[in-house]
């Protein structure tokens, strides 16, 4: 029997409690190295993703003070230009 | 580890360094070379800390006195009778009072930043006990080469060879509470003093930059270590006291390469479990026709030394059952599972697994062959440390190459696939030592039962390839080190000229778990 359990939802955990009393020992075996494949793949996928964020972050932080770095320059520029304009 | 950022290293922290020279008879010009790369230092924050090893030559005594007195940073001392390094060396630790000694050798050079960037890595990592750098060679010319990029942070492989060497930064608390460098160790007495050092469990970080410049001259260690025999022999009496000290059951061998390497024995003798997934694969096997599976049992049986192991295949319907009844009437230990699916190595690996017995396993590819007899016990030995994940061989092709020393993390793939087994490879003697790696290949590797159900085995996500990659990952991302050692070598008889096609969708699928281990890394970490 191959057995798939998902234990990430009510679903998946009401299909793993009812195979309970019918698995071997072997196939209760595989199914929590299974979960634990899973769970560290998903424990990795967050630091990933966390990595990712913080990383987007900075470089949205970067751009905020280059763009405010802009503004200050465009506010000094600008009085001038109107004059010239005139 | 950070790297100095863009707007450079950061200062706002000033850690006070004593730079450590012990002189005796140093050629003129070198010496004032290196005078003038400590004055020159960017950061201002040293003291050099210089002992005079009773000179023959008349000028370097009155060179030291006048260069103490032009710098108030600069301390020298004579000693009144010839000690040799390791003496005036821990002379030179008397007048240190900085919170980090730096060792500089009296006709070597720092880069003009080097301890700008060292007290930027400490700035970035308060609790750092030791740091190391990249270093190069100054040549017969006077120019720059032969740079050593060196691996991060590697134990193992620091009980073999002391790829730390130049520029070592430690904690002066920590060698003043060793009792400094040890006498009858001249030749070795850094890597005696870091063996020392790492007895311990230490915070360390490598600088993956060149802050050092090592001069080449005829007679020196830099040139040839052979040249100095008395240091090749030294540096044996250092990894041997190491080995007594932590406790290590194993002996000292010459590693060839004027380097040691520690083969462990293992402590006890607990049962091993040989998991070979097969499906009865037939192929030409030394001019002859034969079932790899068959031979690869055949040559355990016959080479094999351990007392207590089991073999389990895990075999595809379909496999001839003839072959399969030999094997079953063999005599050994020997175990049959059936496997019914679509191909699915990880799956197999997994059942395999779950089906064994003993504490340690040992996962093989049906085409191989056992060349080293203490081969199980050797890789056993390896896996009992607890700080260690997995251990992997060398594999050899049926023409004596390389076809695996470990994998290298930019790839990722078989690093020195092709070589020869002897070869200096990447200049630094890799093939030769015990060492970390970033990755090993599930064609033959060790690893405790507990670490492999503490990682959820092979995941079976990747059927086919990068399965070892991810399971690589999954045991380092839990703190553990892979090692691998050329004290147990197989032949793997997969093609030579094989191309591997990996899928997009597996390296997808390892990029975006892994991406810190691979895409994070601008270099290899462990590189040879």
């Amino acid at each position: 029997m191959d057995i798939e359990l998902d234990f990430s939802n009510l679903q998946g955990r009401r299909h793993a409690a009812s195979l309970i009393d019918n698995m071997s020992v072997s196939e209760l075996k595989l199914a929590v190295l299974r979960a634990i494949d899973h769970a560290h793949k998903i424990s990795a996928e967050m630091i990933e993703n966390r990595a990712m964020t913080d990383a987007a972050i900075g470089q949205l932080a970067g751009l905020r003070n280059e763009v405010q770095g802009l503004r200050k320059l465009l506010d000094e520029i600008l009085p001038n230009w109107e004059k010239l304009q005139k | 580890m950070t790297s100095p950022d863009d707007a450079g290293p950061d200062l706002s922290r000033r850690v006070n360094f004593s730079i450590v020279t012990p002189v005796f008879n140093p050629d003129r010009k070198a010496f004032e070379a290196c005078i003038k790369s400590v004055r020159n230092q960017e950061y201002p924050h040293w003291e050099w800390c210089l002992v005079d090893d009773r000179s023959t030559s008349w000028w370097v005594w009155p060179r030291l006195r006048f260069l103490s007195l032009i710098d108030r940073r600069i301390k020298v001392r004579r000693r009144s009778e010839n000690g040799g390094i390791s003496a005036a060396s821990n002379d030179a630790l008397g007048l240190a009072t900085g919170e980090y000694v730096a060792l500089l050798d009296n006709d070597d050079e720092l880069t003009e930043d080097a301890l700008a960037v060292v007290n930027h890595h400490i700035v970035h990592n308060p609790d750092v006990d030791y740091l190391y750098s990249d270093e190069d060679k100054i040549l017969e010319d006077g120019t720059y080469g032969g740079r050593f990029t060196k691996p991060d942070w590697s134990p193992e492989r620091l009980l073999c060879q002391n790829y730390c060497s130049h520029l070592s930064v430690i904690r002066r608390s920590i060698v003043s509470e060793l009792g400094g460098f040890r006498a009858g160790y001249d030749g070795a007495q850094d890597h005696d003093l870091l063996l020392r050092v790492m007895d311990f469990d230490r915070s360390v970080v490598h600088i993956p930059e060149v802050l050092y410049h090592w001069r080449v001259a005829a007679g020196s260690t830099a040139a040839d270590v052979s040249e100095k025999p008395e240091a090749v022999n030294a540096g044996r009496r250092a990894v041997e006291d190491a080995v007594i000290r932590r406790g290590i059951t194993g002996e000292v061998l010459d590693a060839g390469a004027w380097y040691h390497r520690v083969k462990r024995r293992p402590t006890s003798t607990p049962r091993v479990s040989i998991i070979i997934p097969t499906c009865g694969t037939e192929g030409v096997i030394w001019g002859a026709r034969n079932a790899f599976v068959e031979n690869l049992v055949a040559s355990i049986s016959a080479c094999s030394t351990y007392p207590d192991y089991e073999i389990v295949i895990v075999y595809d319907r379909g496999t001839n059952p003839l072959l399969l009844r030999r094997m079953q009437d063999s005599g050994l230990n020997l175990r049959l599972v059936e496997y019914t699916k679509p191909f699915n190595f990880s799956e197999k690996c997994n059942i395999g697994a779950v089906e064994s017995t003993g504490e340690v396993l040992i996962f093989l590819n049906d085409d191989m062959e056992v060349i080293s007899p203490d081969w199980i016990e050797t890789l056993a030995a390896m896996v009992e440390d607890p700080t260690v994940g997995a251990v992997g061989p060398l594999l050899l092709f049926d023409n004596y190459l390389v076809q695996s020393a470990g994998h290298h993390a930019i790839g990722p793939g078989h690093f020195a696939r092709g070589m020869s087994p002897k070869s200096p490879a990447a200049g630094g003697w890799p093939l030769v030592l015990n060492r970390e790696v970033s990755g090993l290949t599930g064609a033959c590797l060790a690893i405790r039962r507990e670490v492999y159900f503490q990682v959820g085995g092979f995941s079976e996500q990747l059927p086919l390839n990068y399965n070892d990659v991810d399971l690589g990952y999954k045991i380092q991302a839990d703190g553990l080190r892979l090692l691998w050692t050329p004290d147990v070598a197989l032949f793997h008889f997969e093609s030579k000229s094989r191309e591997i096609e990996v899928s997009d969708e597996e390296k997808d699928f390892v990029r975006r778990l892994w991406g810190r281990f691979i895409s994070g890394y601008s270099r290899e970490p462990f590189v040879p």
